[in-house]
């Protein structure tokens, strides 16, 4: 069953290189230096791209993964939830509660609020 | 459940991909149109009779344009990370069913069914995120980076609210096999459920949206203060195909949307009674559903201003996030207390 | 058999990738790929679901976060730091003290492995079903547990951001200037500086 997502990911694999090939031969090649630069509003680029970045997107990267392990949790869950409705809501009360708390302290300490 | 022989198989996931991409090429120009009616004018209308061979115009001029390596960029990667959206974006469409069991001359009008087909959109779209990530790190572009940057944290962000918004359609639907859930059809459970579902609908459009990056959301291509985001370094084919994997992810959204949502490839079933078996019809159902969340997307083009990027983090993490999750727990609770 | 070999290849060359490229964005690619091919790995053993959160998890949202450290410590192919010279000796002798220890519990606690009638009886089919049930019967507490770590996980990123912010600050430019205003909070420790960033540059 699962070969189907090999050929699924086989037939767009080949529409890809097939694009980027035919693109790359038909395409004129005149390269020049300055058409080469990194664009920066028609001004000569200043030092290099690889600058430090802000520390927030590694905040968001960071909660993102915390909650997203908590939906990974919660599909099982919901999948067998009508096997036990009462008790796995219950239980999923809880576990909410207790990252609710995490996500209070985030919005308090302002991290989900971008300036 | 039977499967197609893997040859058959592998004709239909080219087929996909090639529909895909000229539902692509269409949708361009229809999109112009749209917002050229919208905004009282005509739009492209030059090329073929009433403008309907812009399309093909402008693929062709793509593919003779000369494709620019900046020199300070990481080649490999910069192939590599086109490649990789287009290729994931094309996958995800892979899993949605377009009709019954073998309502395709015999054969199934899907190219897999998966027991996970839920996740595994999930997880193949969320791959896409490289695809943006890389090309914009590779450029070594100030602007590039900064939009791929921006870009990534908002498809994470969103993320969240689309895996949340899914959790009240399985609780209802106990499975993860979009076939299945199509064929439940959940609005016909109960009505108690029907605030729960409408709440994660809501949710569930909203993130689609911020997932594939159309308005208000569509910060990476905010040119006033990034040029053109991840793509700024890009060109000819390589520039085409992020504009590929734009366009199919808005495709596989409007179906995946649909098929969660709004019964998928199955029709209204009164309509049955007019003529028999045309909710059973394969292709048609999911195209009009398609098409209408197609429409809802341009529709927002014109119609809305962009977000600022606070106000898009915000947003996301604070009432989708908040609102997704309530779907669920309320749509939890009704199937606990009330059916 | 034949696909089993074909994938600990793969993982086998990304793991070695993501030691020995020198450009940490491509190293992290590398153990992309790995994860990735451990993905498939899991589908060939019927695990679908687990190779589903595999992905959505470790390839769509750990690897997420590495490439943004790489992003926020800026650490360039060629520099490697006096301070860390400890660390390959130590690494080394991890990965031989790993490596006997491999060996020691395949010469001397060798078991058989269950028959495959027993293991898909166990994953019955792969899908989330059978994980939900013994998720929430057996591993309960287990899983309630799970949720107190991620609290953890939470507050822990909040304060290790908070801590170490006057020092990951950007030393140049524009990113400086704003500093001093918000000392201590996370929200002034990362806020929106691509605008001075950018402007920084000219």
């Amino acid at each position: 069953m699962y070969l189907e997502v090999l050929m699924m990911f086989l037939a767009a694999g080949l529409i890809a290189a097939a694009a980027l090939v035919v693109g790359g031969l038909l395409g004129p090649k005149k390269p020049g230096e300055v058409k080469l630069s990194a664009y920066e509003s028609g001004v000569p680029a200043v030092g290099s791209a690889r600058e430090r970045f802000p520390v927030h997107f590694y905040l968001v990267a960071m909660v993102f993964i915390i909650f997203d392990l908590e939906t990974a949790f919660f599909y099982p869950l919901a999948v067998k939830f009508q096997a036990a409705p009462q008790f796995l809501f219950a239980n999923a009360v809880i576990f909410v509660a207790i990252l609710a708390v995490g996500y209070v302290y985030l919005l308090r300490k302002g991290v989900l609020n971008w300036k | 459940m039977t499967h197609d022989p893997l040859w058959i198989t592998f004709i239909k996931a080219l087929a996909v991909c090639v529909l895909l991409l000229g539902a692509f090429a269409y949708m361009t120009l229809i999109e112009r149109k749209l917002l050229g009616r919208f905004q009282h004018r005509p739009g492209p209308n030059m090329v073929g009779p009433g403008g309907w061979l812009q399309p093909i115009a402008d693929a062709i001029k793509t593919i003779f344009k000369e494709d620019l390596n900046v020199t300070a960029a990481d080649k490999f990667v910069l192939v590599l990370a086109p490649a990789i959206s287009i290729v994931f974006a094309l996958s995800a469409f892979g899993a949605i069913p377009a009709g019954p069991a073998g309502s395709l001359f015999g054969f199934n009008p899907w190219v897999m069914d998966l027991d996970i087909g839920l996740l595994y959109i999930l997880a193949a779209t969320s791959l896409g995120v490289y695809g943006i990530f890389l090309g914009g790190w590779a450029a070594n572009s100030k602007y590039a980076l900064l939009g791929s940057l921006r870009s990534s944290a908002q498809i994470i962000s969103y993320e969240l609210g689309l895996g949340l918004s899914v959790l009240a359609v399985i609780i209802v639907a106990g499975t993860l096999n979009l076939r299945e859930i199509v064929e439940l059809n959940i609005w016909s459970v109960s009505p108690w459920l029907w605030p729960g579902l409408l709440l994660a609908f809501a949710t569930f459009v909203i993130s689609g949206t911020a997932e594939v990056n159309r308005t208000p959301f569509d910060l990476p291509e905010a040119e006033q203060e990034l040029v053109a985001g991840y793509l700024t370094e890009y060109s000819s084919i390589k520039w085409a195909l992020y504009q590929m994997a734009e366009y199919v992810n808005m495709l596989t959204a409007s179906a995946f949307i649909s098929t969660l949502f709004l019964g998928g490839y199955r029709g209204p079933r009164f309509l049955d009674a007019l003529i028999p078996g045309v909710s059973e019809w394969p292709f048609i159902w999911l195209f009009v559903k398609m098409a209408i969340f197609m429409f809802m997307f341009i529709w927002l083009k014109a119609t809305l201003p962009r977000l600022r990027y606070d106000q898009l983090m915000r947003f996301g993490w604070i009432y989708v996030f908040e609102f997704a999750l309530a779907a669920a727990l309320v749509t939890g609770a009704v199937v606990a207390f009330v059916i | 058999m034949v696909a089993f070999v074909i994938l600990a290849a793969l993982m086998v060359a990304g793991g070695v990738g993501v030691v020995t490229l020198r450009q940490p964005v491509h190293a992290a690619l590398a153990l992309v790929g790995t994860l990735l091919a451990l993905a498939v790995t899991y589908v060939t053993l019927q695990a679908h679901f687990l190779a589903a959160i595999q992905v959505i998890v470790y390839a769509g949202a750990i690897m997420v976060l590495f490439l943004f450290v790489i992003m926020l410590l800026n650490v360039s192919g060629e520099r490697t730091g006096d301070r860390l010279k400890w660390l390959k000796p130590a690494a080394w002798a991890a990965a031989g003290v790993t490596v006997a220890g491999l060996a020691v519990v395949y010469f001397l606690q060798r078991q058989p492995l269950p028959g495959a009638a027993v293991v898909d009886g166990a994953l019955g089919g792969g899908g989330a079903e059978r994980i939900g049930e013994v998720l929430f019967t057996d591993y309960l507490l287990a899983f309630q547990l799970v949720g107190v770590l991620l609290l953890t996980g939470v507050i822990a990123a909040v304060s290790l951001v908070q801590r170490a912010a006057p020092e990951t600050r950007p030393q140049r430019g524009g990113a400086a200037r704003s500093a001093p205003h918000e000392p201590g909070a996370a929200s002034g420790a990362g806020v929106m500086r691509d605008d001075e960033l950018v402007h920084g540059g000219h």
